[in-house]
């Protein structure tokens, strides 16, 4: 849905100069679209599973780099198949390069930022034992890393 | 398809000024398939640039990324291990106390 709502945004083909910005805007968007929507849900994940998690840790069925890895594991195949999906329906109408290589390089991009953004989302829930707290810390953590990213702010004018 | 993609302005120069010598906007649009909006990116990391460039180079960008995703991943490990010892009594969970007693069923 929101790769629709981004596509009928972004969705002109750009093919003259004044719309560097919306180029530069679609990037943007792409890339914050797949942070975010792979990030909050993983605020709010292992503080579900925690009291299962307890009871088996208590009864010894696991160690916690198996159930960590396995998560991740299982977790896969969507994080491949999403932000590939979202390139694909983006990538195109946006009107990039029609070259399948810098496709694929665009596609690793997204693929990677699926996978730390979920990483950091994980973290910050195996922190925080409720879900309100995780949550209301989360902005504190992205937004800064939105604003020194170096998109916004030349960083070498900051420090 | 009409190709679409930025290109720097000049090699080693993407901040070339105007006739009246104030900057002008780092990115030219063309319709040129010899430059990709990824050569731009790459270009990027040239300390030419006046005032310097925060950008990364692709490969760059793909190696912090990982290293990102590994130290998370590592970090949610190295945070339930620290919590571990603690599950049984924050949670006030005795359920399992009989486990491996005799009589337990």
């Amino acid at each position: 849905m929101m790769s629709v709502f981004g596509g009928l945004g972004f969705g002109t083909n750009l093919t003259n100069p004044s719309e560097v910005q919306s180029m530069a805007g679609g990037i943007y968007f792409t890339t914050v679209l797949q942070m975010f929507l792979n990030f909050l849900p993983t605020v709010i994940v292992f503080q579900g599973e925690k009291p299962i998690f307890v009871r088996e840790r208590d009864s010894g069925l696991y160690q916690i780099w198996i159930y960590a890895t396995t998560k991740l594991l299982a977790e896969m195949p969507i994080m491949l198949f999403v932000p590939f999906l979202l390139n694909a329906m983006l990538y195109f109408v946006i009107g990039y390069e029609d070259r399948l290589s810098v496709f694929f390089e665009f596609y690793l991009i997204l693929l990677l930022m699926v996978q730390a953004a979920s990483s950091l989302g994980y973290f910050l829930s195996s922190v925080f034992n409720h879900e309100t707290t995780a949550v209301a810390f989360s902005p504190i953590i992205n937004l800064p890393l939105n604003l020194l990213g170096g998109y916004m702010i030349n960083l070498k004018n900051v420090f | 398809m009409m190709l679409a993609q930025f290109r720097p302005i000049a090699e080693g120069n993407y901040y070339p000024p105007d006739v009246a010598g104030n900057p002008v906007l780092a990115l030219e649009y063309k319709s040129n398939a010899n430059n990709t909006l990824c050569t731009y990116f790459n270009n990027k990391t040239d300390d030419s640039v006046p005032g310097g460039s925060t950008y990364k180079s692709y490969w760059e960008s793909v190696y912090y990324l990982l290293a990102i995703f590994v130290f998370f991943r590592v970090m949610v490990i190295v945070s339930l291990v620290l919590q571990d010892t603690k599950f049984g009594e924050a949670a006030g969970d005795t359920r399992n106390q009989n486990i491996g007693q005799p009589g337990a069923q």
